[in-house]
């Protein structure tokens, strides 16, 4: 039987009288690189959030590989690697400086964290960089720097939350092919985006979102196959083109 | 709450800070045009003995307010605190590594503004220079155990920068009255026994208040 690595049930998220998130229930199993699509607004981020613990919902149960967000926050933090459109990186501290800030947040050995900082660098291509200020990269260096920085733990699990906003198509390449070696490797993957062409690019497996819920959630190829659409029309077909 | 922690992050802001000095050379340029005015405005007056603690006090509390502050806002507005909270750091562990940050920094910009506030306003000091260092020393740490946790309290406000002094003022006003009535003392010849009672005060209130912000930081945090 394959293990849930994230398990959601029933999660309903409200700000004021506003609610952002309606009941939404999904199980995401070990080693599956799944999209969570939808249009800007659907609820994506919000749901990002509760799984990484930055945010609580209102009712119901977020269990990451067995850990519940509410419950166990240190181990669900140490089970997700996350990653967004913000980088969570110090401009004024040089790449290596970066790294050695979040391997101590996390606890890790010194040396062992410095010989994983070094085999990391050289992963995203920033070895070189490595005593340089932040701030001196391009968004693009930034981002592969950031990938470095959420998998300095060795996550089971890696969030991407839009992550490909505002890179260069050079950049996003590079940044797509890191990311296909880490699910290589038997990471869980969960992407929010609403880049279609990203979606294909890295996940097999999807749900719709809109307006808090989940619409339709499945294999994207039985979903192509089911419907006899591409996925563009499936999706504009069930947000009705928001 | 973990040590190693505490020291990470003050580490990395103490770091940030003096290599590109994007608050303290504000809060250092503040403090000495405040005692270029008090100086002109006073003149070669014999009040400055009379006023000078609550004069000193006024440049650390404005520059204080200025700089610490910024030690939670900036990750606010840099996105990093997301990052520090996605990690295994206990909000605790966070909240006192701030507070040491901004000690640290207060500490160095007083041991440069108090002697200079002496010099240029010819203080006559009678008393021991170096109690009065300590005496000011404990009162601004209150201060800075005070302003470090309500600006994490106001973080999620929109008008946080206008809403921190609001607050922050009912809040520091004991510890700010004792500890200008105790340095007046000091630096008119009292002993550090003779403001025994002040500094337990203090002491006192700083522990209190550590205490609350220790118990009710983490819920400053959520969303």
């Amino acid at each position: 039987m394959t293990q849930n690595m994230i398990e959601i049930k029933d999660v309903t998220k409200k700000f004021g009288t506003n609610t952002v998130l309606d009941g939404v229930s999904l199980q995401i199993q070990k080693g599956d690189s799944f999209a969570l699509i939808g249009p800007n607004g659907a609820g994506k981020t919000t749901l990002v959030r509760i799984l990484s613990t930055l945010s609580k919902p209102n009712s119901g149960t977020v269990l990451i590989n067995s850990f519940d967000i509410n419950e166990d926050q240190e181990n669900v933090r140490g089970e997700i690697g996350v990653i967004s459109h913000n980088t969570f990186l110090y401009e004024d501290l040089t790449a290596q400086e970066n790294l050695e800030f979040y391997s101590e947040l996390y606890n890790m050995d010194k040396d062992q964290a410095q010989e994983k900082i070094d085999q990391l660098l050289r992963k995203v291509n920033l070895r070189l960089r490595a005593h340089d200020l932040v701030g001196t990269f391009s968004r693009g260096m930034k981002q592969r720097l950031s990938i470095a920085r959420m998998v300095l733990h060795d996550p089971n699990i890696l969030i991407l939350d839009e992550p490909s906003t505002g890179l260069d198509v050079k950049s996003r390449n590079i940044f797509y092919e890191i990311v296909k070696d880490l699910h290589s490797t038997g990471k869980t993957v969960l992407l929010a985006t609403h880049d279609l062409k990203e979606l294909e690019i890295l996940c097999d497996k999807l749900a719709i979102m809109n307006s808090g819920k989940i619409l339709l959630s499945g294999d994207v190829d039985t979903i192509k196959e089911d419907h006899g659409k591409s996925l563009e029309s499936i999706f504009m077909d069930l947000t009705g083109g928001d | 709450m973990k040590l190693k922690l505490i020291l990470a992050i003050a580490k990395k802001d103490l770091r940030m800070e003096f290599r590109a000095k994007h608050t303290i050379n504000f809060m250092l340029l503040f403090s000495l045009l405040t005692i270029i005015v008090f100086s002109v405005a006073l003149g070669p007056s014999n009040i400055v003995e009379e006023v000078g603690s609550g004069l000193l006090w006024l440049i650390f509390l404005f520059t204080g307010m200025m700089g610490i502050s910024r030690a939670f806002i900036r990750e606010k507005e840099l996105g990093t605190l997301d990052g520090i909270r996605l990690s295994p750091v206990d909000p605790e562990s966070l909240l006192v590594g701030k507070i040491l940050y901004n000690l640290l920094l207060m500490l160095f910009i007083e041991a440069l503004i108090f002697p200079l506030f002496i010099i240029l306003l010819n203080y006559h000091v009678v008393g021991n220079p170096l109690s009065a260092f300590f005496v000011l020393t404990m009162g601004l740490f209150g201060f800075v155990i005070v302003c470090s946790a309500l600006s994490a309290l106001v973080l999620n406000a929109r008008t946080r920068e206008l809403l921190l002094p609001v607050i922050l003022f009912p809040i520091i006003f004991p510890i700010i009255s004792i500890s200008i009535h105790a340095l007046k003392e000091v630096l008119g010849g009292a002993g550090i026994l003779d403001v025994g009672n002040d500094l337990i005060f203090i002491t006192a209130y700083m522990v209190i208040m550590l205490t609350v912000s220790i118990l009710t930081f983490r819920f400053a945090l959520e969303d």
